[in-house]
């Protein structure tokens, strides 16, 4: 027992933050992830944090993972070669871990994070997948090949990725999501929502916002959600759908512009010709504002209720439908 | 003899009395015809006012202000005593430092904005002669959510490379017909940082933003067509300008991304 104490003594006080900036190195018996080097057990190191402090993380490769509970500290545990060593830094605002490697290329580390849920967090990483979930900070995340998924969370969010996947469940707050090369998809989420990709569709359900802007270039967005009386959504795409499910009875000024696409409602609505290819209805007293432009693809209105569109482009019908025809010749010879 | 109010004119033609005030100066106007007098005065000047047109300076003032300005900056010492390392003038192209104040600096940022977004506008109001019909663009077409098979994306069939010149990349006739905008001679720039760059960058990231720059350059492509064969309208305007700024943050953050890579390996 007095054992375990000196032990667990000597840990604190070897980990008590001190007031300068420091470095500490941890993990001299990491753990492995590359099969061809050995696995060893990692232990936790836990580290008591101030409020107020930054968590900051860095990473090659990987992954990140956060969860967070209601102590004052920071629990960080890690998967990695012994060619690399994690460091900690401590600066008077932030926590910093950083990989050390023994070799050209940094390592792979996984990261499983339990930090306080007040803690912001920023965390970045390369070919990295970082995921966070149940936390109350602001929230920052980038990374370049590598999926992002915030879960439970509330507070300003902004997440990244190059060629990636972002997924949001059930957050509440500003939700800033961006990819390049791959889909957003928002889910349950309450708050401000601004999304956008480039080679991605956007995929946004059960949102309860006023303020929601979501646009990419090659793909469709589909939204699914509230529409604030008071409330500006704007869904754009060049080359895809635009779906939009909205309660026949809303109070909204719909602005609805294309420029060789079309335009398709499963409920009546007159549509105003404002200009060439652009036209306005509006829906009950009409204070909502939706802006829905497709350059070449087709924006549909529909109820909640109903089944959302195909999204399926014409050239895709005519491919379609030349295949079906070849086909046909090809069976009739 | 002047009354009380008669000093209180602007402050009412400035809505800035309280409502009491309001009123009582109103019903005091109906009473004294000095006071509704000078306030008709002052509304016909300030309608004078708003109605004159800002004239240029002359040629001349900056020329009289950079004197002025050049006549403080000598500074002269009274004899026997010590003479300073250096003067102002002496010091000038050796070791001259710039600063600015902060309304300067404002001034200025306002001014770089004015100038982008004016070129800018005047790039979106062009008319162009039309120019053939619209070329519909490949669409990949299927929704990516979560686990859905993506189809070849338009970039990757048609990728340009990174440091590719503006003038290959849009190569459209209708496209070299638009006059170059800003954003053109930031993507131009842009474009030069990251060929710079590029060996930092991850083979696969750089695939990756090629075949999306492939994209925007496609979608930029359509939407320059689009604007030659329907001039006015005003939707393709933005939406031309709108894809031309995503490009932009798109080479900005490539090129960021490359610059970060100096410190932390390739990516």
């Amino acid at each position: 027992m007095r054992a375990a104490l000196a032990v667990t003594l000597l840990v604190a006080i070897t980990l008590i933050p001190r007031p300068a900036a420091f470095a500490a190195e941890y993990w001299d018996h990491e753990t492995a992830v590359s099969a061809r080097e050995p696995v060893l057990p990692q232990p936790d190191t836990t580290i008591v944090v101030q409020p107020g402090i930054t968590l900051e993380i860095e990473n090659f490769g990987g992954a990140i993972s956060v969860k967070t509970w209601d102590r004052d500290a920071i629990k960080i545990a890690a998967d990695h070669s012994l060619k690399d060593r994690i460091l900690i830094e401590r600066t008077g605002s932030a926590l910093r871990l950083k990989v050390k490697s023994r070799r050209w290329v940094p390592g792979s580390i996984r990261y499983r994070i339990t930090a306080p849920r007040w803690m912001k967090l920023e965390l970045s990483g390369i070919n990295t997948d970082i995921d966070v979930e149940d936390s109350r900070g602001e929230v920052r995340i980038e990374t370049v090949q590598g999926d992002v998924t915030l879960k439970g969370c509330a507070g300003f969010a902004s997440l990244s990725s190059i060629q990636g996947l972002i997924r949001v469940h059930g957050v509440r707050g500003r939700i800033e999501a961006s990819s390049v090369n791959q889909a957003v998809h928002l889910e349950n989420v309450v708050g401000p929502i601004f999304a956008e990709s480039v080679n991605g569709g956007i995929l946004i359900e059960g949102a309860q916002s006023d303020s929601v802007e979501a646009s990419t270039v090659n793909g469709p967005v589909t939204y699914e959600g509230a529409i604030s009386d008071a409330g500006f959504y704007r869904f754009a795409t060049h080359n895809g759908c635009i779906d939009v499910a909205m309660p026949e009875r809303s109070n909204a000024t719909l602005s609805l512009s294309t420029f060789s696409g079309g335009i398709d409602s499963s409920f009546p609505v007159t549509l105003k010709k404002i200009k060439s290819k652009r036209f306005q209805t509006t829906l009950g007293s009409g204070r909502a504002k939706l802006e829905l432009e497709s350059f070449q693809g087709t924006i549909f209105l529909r109820r909640p209720n109903e089944t959302r569109s195909t999204c399926t482009s014409e050239d895709e019908d005519k491919d379609e439908e030349h295949e079906k025809a070849e086909s046909d010749e090809d069976s009739g010879e | 003899m002047q009354d009380a109010w008669m000093n209180r004119l602007s402050e009412y033609l400035d809505e800035e009395l309280d409502p009491e005030e309001h009123k009582t100066f109103e019903e005091h106007l109906g009473v004294c015809p000095e006071c509704a007098s000078t306030l008709a005065e002052l509304r016909q000047v300030r309608a004078r006012a708003r109605d004159l047109e800002d004239a240029p300076p002359p040629a001349s003032l900056w020329t009289r202000i950079e004197a002025g300005i050049l006549a403080r900056r000598t500074i002269s010492f009274p004899e026997g005593a010590i003479a300073p390392e250096r003067s102002v003038e002496s010091g000038r192209g050796r070791d001259r430092r710039l600063s600015f104040s902060i309304p300067q600096l404002i001034a200025a940022c306002l001014a770089v904005a004015l100038i982008s977004g004016g070129a800018v506008f005047m790039l979106v109001r062009a008319p162009k002669s039309p120019v053939g019909s619209l070329a519909r663009a490949p669409v990949s077409g299927a929704m990516d959510r979560p686990g859905a098979p993506r189809t070849a994306p338009v970039g990757e069939r048609e990728a340009t490379p990174l440091v590719a010149s503006e003038s290959t990349s849009s190569a459209s006739p209708a496209a070299n017909t638009l006059p170059e905008s800003p954003h053109e001679e930031a993507i131009a720039e842009l474009r030069k940082a990251l060929a710079r760059e590029r060996e930092r960058l991850d083979p696969a990231t750089i695939r990756t933003l090629e075949s999306n720059l492939a994209i925007i350059d496609l979608a930029i492509d359509q939407a320059k067509r689009a604007l030659a064969a329907d001039p006015a309208n005003t939707y393709v305007k933005e939406h031309l300008a709108d894809t031309m700024r995503r490009k932009v943050e798109l080479l900005q953050r490539a090129t960021m991304l490359a610059s970060a890579s100096n410190t932390e390996g390739s990516r």
